[in-house]
């Protein structure tokens, strides 16, 4: 099965954790010169920022924190608006890319609509469960179907009317789930769970909630319950491939599956569990950074080695972004920012004093944003800086 | 404690009141007629004490790095502000309770014990040399653990390897695995003062009690049953295997490794120790209700007179990999510190993002009862925040909020 495919090898607005829906990380802002420190701008927030910053078209930033509040702030970094929400926020927002709304889910299992203009809520709903609330999957808007997807630890994920809150559908989101959800040009939803006495599946779920298990990697012998199903699945249209972070105990698999034959491309073994979402370069390359602390840089025809970076941490959680001259950004828990360039050498761009664990964004100017644990967002513009 | 002169004193004394058998006796006479499995909390004390609760300053430090110069230099620097860590050492026995688990050959997702679940060793290795440049005697690092061997041999799983310890403290450490009475003759019997909740009395390993000084080196965690781990519900891990072991039969057992599930936590069994020792006000099943208090009969039996706290790299929302994909990986980039455990807890609490005088059953203490409030009510120490002095890096500074605790029902 065909997917649709976009003129696009990267994302110019970034609504959501990844870019667009299907979290690529890969900007389509052509830029004039590389990324540099300093930073620009320090978007102030209440809490650590734990969860990527998306935008609207007009370039105003949204940064959601750990503290549960949601703050706008314009390209220029001077802030419009402030909200308090219930409950700590880690999962990415998603902007709808048709109307002015930013949907939010929390800790307290809330999901919120707020006006991007004003901050005002226009509909919140809780996500039921019988245990804990939490939602931390980054959420994933569909304009077509006006949904918004997430999964709490409820075991659900929900699709709800971003119009209303209203549910349209669930189904079974596995072992404490925190992967996003991705969805392709047509809205067709593909999500990763883990599922006891079957372990990691690769699922694919229509806008009316049917769903298909397509692959299946078994549970090791410590089982599905410990499985860590954190990166969400990335689809590069351009290609037609769906890239998989399949863990299992300790390891991990990265496999390429084709949606034209339903089959796995190739597959590729790590000898550590990987965290972060990859991604995919505008030549296709993929940058996945691993629980060891090593951004791979890999060909996308089998999956082989290109490149290869040792970041210096001892573990990667945030996933890679590209921008379209090829330079990947990976932020690291030391509280480094680090520039691997295709062929995999990198280096050191800034050092924050606090922890970098959320994956960065680029703006619709193509200026760099990365969350960080000292309750700071640090804004990094492609030239360098004059002063 | 008593405090005695350290050039006078050559026997390291009980940080708590030991009994003999006779006084053990006699104090549980007096408490007869409680029933194991008792449902109905007891009533607290009012909150109105006549005396305050004791507090001291707890100092916080950035460290990002396992660099064990660095971490020696933030930390010692922190003992410093604390004031009077050098005065309280010099010349002293000291026993370092480290958090360790029941095993070191599990992982999270392949990351070792010490970057998620345990006490990393450079961070024992820097408060060793440390104490040991401050005159230290001699310093005892110890948990129990499910190995055979009782000495170093038991602890290199996690970490710990000893001629690095030798050589950071001139030759002063030693390892002890407590989960027996290991090279004692006997076991120590310490009473719980005042009125205890769920224990008269503990029986364990010499080693927490012949000490002049105790130290709980500690992991800043979440807890699903405690809300938060830190100085105070590190000393879960004092009493032995080998007389409240879940793997123990009808008797004590020297070469037991059981976790303690069934005694502390489901309290669905007694522990085999040579007297009664638990008040059997313990609710069955509750494990938000028993290993709180538990925790503070614990603290009340040993005060700790230093706790410091791994808050380097860690893990949020539950204890261990124990409790499946649940936990993930954080790294607040902290070292903690400070003379008063509830004191010290309460500042890790905030410091996480959370109140340490939150009511029962919110987070974090979703699942049970505040044991910080508890705690301060039995007079132990202070859990609000706005009575306790807080130096170095300033509290807000320092926020490094964690996903909250792991919630079993739905509030």
């Amino acid at each position: 099965m065909p997917i649709p495919t976009n003129e696009l090898t990267g994302t110019r607005v970034w609504h959501t954790a990844g870019g667009d829906n299907f979290r690529r990380g890969s900007s389509a802002v052509a830029v004039a010169a590389p990324i540099a420190g300093p930073p620009r701008h320090r978007l102030p927030a209440q809490g650590a920022v734990q969860a990527a910053v998306v935008f609207d078209e007009t370039g105003n930033a949204f940064v959601a924190d750990l503290a549960g509040a949601v703050q706008a702030f314009t390209a220029a970094g001077q802030l419009r608006w402030r909200v308090q929400l219930e409950g700590g926020i880690s999962a990415t927002p998603a902007v709808h890319p048709a109307e002015p709304w930013l949907l939010v889910g929390t800790h307290a299992g809330w999901v919120y609509a707020l006006d991007t203009g004003t901050g005002t809520t226009r509909w919140r709903t809780a996500i039921p469960t019988t245990s804990d609330p939490r939602i931390l999957s980054d959420l994933l808007c569909l304009p077509q179907a006006n949904l918004v997807v997430l999964s709490s630890w409820g075991g659900k994920f929900h699709a709800l009317d971003c119009r209303t809150g209203q549910t349209r559908t669930t189904w079974d989101a596995g072992f404490s789930p925190q992967a996003a959800a991705a969805a392709d040009a047509r809205g067709t939803i593909y999500c990763l769970r883990a599922v006891a006495k079957r372990g990691v599946e690769f699922v694919r779920v229509t806008s009316s909630g049917e769903a298909t298990v397509l692959h299946t990697r078994p549970e090791g012998p410590r089982g599905a319950r410990r499985t860590l199903v954190a990166a969400a699945p990335v689809l590069d249209e351009t290609r037609g491939v769906a890239y998989l972070v399949m863990n299992a105990d300790k390891d991990a698999l990265l496999q390429a599956w084709s949606f034209a034959s339903g089959q796995m491309i190739w597959s590729r073994s790590f000898d550590c569990a990987i965290h972060a979402t990859p991604a995919v370069r505008r030549t296709g390359e993929l940058v996945v950074a691993d629980l060891a602390g090593t951004v791979h840089c890999l060909r996308p025809d089998d999956g082989s080695t290109r490149g290869r970076y040792v970041s210096g941490c001892e573990y990667l959680l945030a996933g890679a972004v590209s921008e379209q001259g090829g330079t990947a950004y990976v932020a690291d828990p030391l509280g480094q920012l680090h520039a691997v360039d295709e062929q995999g050498a990198g280096k050191i761009l800034f050092a924050a004093e606090r922890s970098l664990q959320a994956r960065p964004s680029f703006n619709p100017d193509g200026n760099l944003y990365v969350p960080a644990s000292n309750r700071t967002v640090y804004v990094f513009v492609p030239a360098p800086h004059p002063g | 404690m008593q405090r005695t002169n350290a050039t006078t004193r050559t026997v390291p004394r009980c940080p708590g009141r030991t009994l003999s058998r006779r006084d053990f006796l006699k104090y549980t006479a007096a408490t007869a007629g409680l029933t194991l499995g008792a449902t109905a909390p007891p009533a607290l004390p009012g909150e109105a004490l006549a005396q305050r609760p004791p507090r001291a300053p707890t100092a916080l430090g950035l460290c990002q790095r396992y660099e064990y110069a660095e971490v020696r230099r933030v930390l010692g620097r922190m003992l410093d502000e604390l004031g009077d860590v050098r005065r309280l050492v010099k010349n002293r026995h000291v026993t370092l309770k480290l958090n360790l688990v029941n095993t070191s050959e599990e992982d999270l997702s392949g990351l070792p014990v010490w970057l998620t679940v345990t006490v990393h060793p450079v961070v024992a290795l820097a408060l060793g040399s440390l104490l040991a440049d401050y005159g230290a005697r001699q310093i005892v690092f110890c948990d129990q653990l499910p190995f055979r061997a009782l000495d170093a041999q038991a602890f290199a799983g996690y970490g710990f390897q000893r001629a690095d310890f030798d050589q950071a403290t001139q030759g002063r450490a030693r390892f002890e695995n407590t989960r027996n009475r290991g090279r004692h003759k006997d076991y120590a019997l310490v009473k719980v003062p005042g009125a205890p909740e769920l224990a008269s009395s503990w029986e364990v390993n010499r080693t927490y009690v012949d000490t002049d000084v105790l130290v709980s080196l500690a992991k800043l965690k979440s807890h699903v049953s405690g809300g938060i781990t830190g100085g105070m519900k590190n000393l879960f891990g004092v009493p032995p295997s080998s007389l409240y072991g879940d793997d123990l039969e009808d008797r004590p057992d020297e070469n037991a490794s059981g976790y303690r599930s069934n005694t502390m936590h489901a309290c669905s069994r007694l522990p085999l120790t040579s007297v009664p020792s638990f008040t059997g006000k313990s609710v069955p099943g509750d494990h938000g209700y028993n290993v709180p208090r538990f925790i503070v009969d614990l603290n009340a039996a040993f005060p700790v007179h230093l706790v410091v706290i791994d808050g380097i790299s860690t893990i949020q929302t539950a204890e261990g990999w124990w409790l499946g994909s649940m936990v993930s990986v954080t790294r607040p980039g902290l070292l903690l510190a400070g003379r008063n455990a509830v004191c010290t807890d309460a500042v890790a609490a905030a410091v996480m993002g959370f109140d340490p005088d939150a009511a029962d059953r919110t987070w974090p203490f979703a699942n049970g009862t505040n044991h910080l409030a508890l705690a301060r009510r039995k007079n132990l120490g202070e859990n609000r925040l706005a009575h306790i002095e807080v130096t170095g890096l300033d509290l807000e500074s320092a926020r490094f909020q964690f996903q909250p605790t792991f919630r079993r029902n739905a509030a």
